[in-house]
């Protein structure tokens, strides 16, 4: 066992006995607030430091008691010998998993199944005290689908996905790279707990695509709560099931995940154009596949789209087709499925098990995904342009435009550009001067134009790389541990007011403005 | 040896943090929360603080605070929590952090930062 893990143990079991000996006083003591804030202070240090290591069994259980302590110190829930009770039996069963830890024995199913159970019975301490703070937001505990045998259908919304995401989402399965889809219903208290839904579905691990649905019709404005998230997520991202789920790992349990097969993104969608009037090419196009000319059936798949509107159904159907053709070894059996459906302008079932090719074989490899020290310079810059564009206020201008300069001017020289100092000092010195940080603001765009929004690509690095340096004495993880780089761009999850029934987002340079948001008790 | 001051009141996170830091050649000392920080702040000149939110005593926002207050905003402050909603990230850099990072932070990233703000080659 290295140093930090037997560290982690003894500090988990210092913690363990806290939070007896505390459960303990407040059996006297019902209504002091300091031992509470204590309690959850010592639940809350556990559980971030169980967020070092890949134990997912342990941070869900720890997860719901701190959102359990967090609910109570904020009296939302009555402290009770019951709940004390579920607590130290909740606490008893994380003093199990560290035995576990210790004796270097795998979790079991039966332990990993205790674990929801736990979890669920804390949380269910929080929605029938607090009533109208449902947690799950009346939603019964789900299990990651990870490994469910088949997910179509919650991948079903892929429909929802612009073509062109899925098109971009196919070209980075052809390199070897997985597609999974997320679905995420967050809790409604989610604003409460520190939590911020959006951002959380963006960063997620090779995002690609979020998309953002209502979970029950909405209410008239006049009765709608601005501080509950009701809104479901679904994301779609290239990533390892894996790496998804250690990004989830505070919340397990409000999500669901399914590996996309690259042909479930093979959705024509477009203008029926009046139905199906084909039959002449469907037929050369078949008579091609069969002669296993992919060249000629290329040509006329060409020809073909050339003539026709792009909005058509048919166009759509003839892009997936090029795709299809541009493989090493063409699907036929997949393109004959793409061309029969031209006859009747119906999406082909991709989940049928006679489905078998090249493009569902399960990828092999992850892409490179760049370079930290691109990704870490993108954060800094963003960071200083989100700190520069905070509301001027003369009390800490002075100081925010210091504390600026002196990341920018230690970026330039990390990249070598000393000459560029000079010129950022100058800037610096006039807007302390003029009590604005407006210039600053103008220098950073032209001085690191490349740094402005966040791509899906420098989110994918933030979160996913499996750490390239890690030190001798950091525990080798099973999961890669996830640096969730925190950029200027990213967007509040402020509840959506829109009566929007579906709010689709892109990947755009322009990303959401943010909207006010209110603080999460939590971080008060 | 670049100074960096460590500020956590969770063990397993400064030590983790410590042998991040240690490994890419960094002097590292430890502070257990925003008060005994501010007090080895008084009399070593560190380089670079990495800042936990919620410790007893004196949070991570306290301690920033107090820190940019006495003219230090030239020392880049990293703070890292486990929260990660965009209300906590605007408070840090309110509070006068450099930078937001969400526990847990990997190695690389937090080595890439701590250079990118010291101003270190690449």
């Amino acid at each position: 066992m290295n140093d930090l893990l037997a560290q982690f143990l003894s500090e988990a079991r210092d913690a363990l006995e806290g939070i007896g000996g505390k459960l303990m006083e407040l059996e006297r003591a019902p209504e002091d607030e300091e031992l509470m804030t204590q309690l959850f202070r010592v639940v809350h240090t556990l559980k971030g430091n169980s967020g070092l290591f890949d134990f997912p069994e342990m941070s869900r259980v720890l997860h719901a008691g701190e959102d359990l302590m967090d609910a109570v110190r904020h009296g939302e829930v009555r402290y009770s010998q019951t709940l004390a009770d579920r607590l130290l039996d909740a606490m008893d069963f994380v003093g199990l998993l560290c035995d576990g830890i210790e004796d270097d024995v795998p979790v079991s199913t039966e332990m990993a199944a205790e674990a929801v159970r736990q979890a669920k019975g804390l949380r269910a301490l929080i929605r029938t005290d607090a009533g109208e703070y449902d947690t799950l937001a009346g939603a019964e505990v789900v299990e990651p689908a990870n490994d469910a045998s088949h997910t179509l259908p919650l991948a079903q919304g892929l429909a929802r996905v612009p073509e062109s995401i899925r098109m971009q989402a196919w070209e980075q399965a052809q390199t070897g790279a997985p597609l999974v889809w997320v679905h995420y219903v967050p809790s409604e208290e989610c604003f409460y707990q520190g939590d911020d839904p959006l951002h959380q579905a963006n960063q997620t691990p090779g995002w690609l695509w979020t998309g953002m649905a209502p979970r029950a019709p909405w209410p008239a404005i006049a009765e709608m709560d601005a501080y509950r998230c009701m809104l479901d997520f679904d994301v779609l991202a290239s990533a390892e099931v894996a790496e998804v789920t250690t990004h989830y790992r505070y919340v397990p349990d409000q999500i669901q995940t399914a590996v996309v097969t690259p042909l479930w993104l093979v959705i024509p969608q477009g203008d029926a154009n009046g139905g199906p009037v084909y039959d002449d090419f469907v037929e050369d196009a078949i008579g091609l596949l069969d002669g296993k000319d992919f060249k000629g059936l290329g040509r006329a798949v060409d020809t073909m789209l050339e003539l026709s509107s792009p909005a058509l159904w048919l166009s759509s159907a003839l892009r997936w087709m090029q795709r299809l053709l541009l493989t090493s070894a063409p699907d036929a059996v997949a393109l004959r499925r793409l061309i029969d459906s031209l006859k009747t302008l119906k999406v082909p079932d991709w989940s049928a098990a006679a489905v078998s090719s090249a493009a569902v074989a399960a990828p092999a490899k992850v892409p490179p995904l760049g370079n930290v020290h691109t990704t870490a310079l993108k954060n800094v810059v963003d960071v200083q342009r989100e700190v520069l564009s905070l509301p001027d206020d003369a009390a800490w201008l002075p100081g925010r435009i210091k504390a600026a300069v002196a990341s920018l001017s230690g970026c330039l020289k990390a990249f070598g550009r000393h000459a560029e100092i000079p010129a950022l000092e100058a800037l610096a010195a006039q807007a302390l001067e003029t009590q604005t940080a407006a210039g600053l603001a103008q220098w950073l765009d032209t001085a690191f134009p490349d740094e402005g929004a966040a791509t899906s690509e420098a989110q994918a690095l933030a979160v996913s790389v499996p750490a390239t340096a890690v030190p001798q004495q950091v525990p080798a993880l099973a999961k890669p541990v996830p640096a969730l780089v925190q950029t200027a761009q990213a967007t509040a999850a402020a509840p959506a007011l829109s009566p929007q029934a579906e709010i689709d987002r892109e990947p755009s340079d322009t990303d959401v403005p943010e909207a006010d948001v209110k603080l999460g008790r939590r971080s008060e | 040896m670049k100074k960096i001051l460590v500020i956590d009141d969770a063990a397993t996170v400064r030590m983790y943090h410590r042998n991040i830091l240690e490994s890419a050649g960094y002097e590292v000392q430890e502070a257990i929360n925003g008060i005994e920080a501010l007090e080895k702040a008084m009399v070593t000149a560190f380089d670079l603080y990495v800042v936990d939110v919620n410790m007893p005593k004196l949070d991570g926002y306290g301690f920033l605070r107090e820190l940019r207050r006495q003219d230090m905003p030239q020392v880049p402050a990293i703070m890292v929590s486990t929260e990660s909603g965009s209300a906590d990230r605007r408070r840090a850099y309110a509070a006068g952090a450099n930078l937001y990072l969400v526990k847990p932070t990997r190695p690389d990233q937090l080595v890439a930062h701590v250079a990118l703000l010291q101003g270190d080659a690449l």
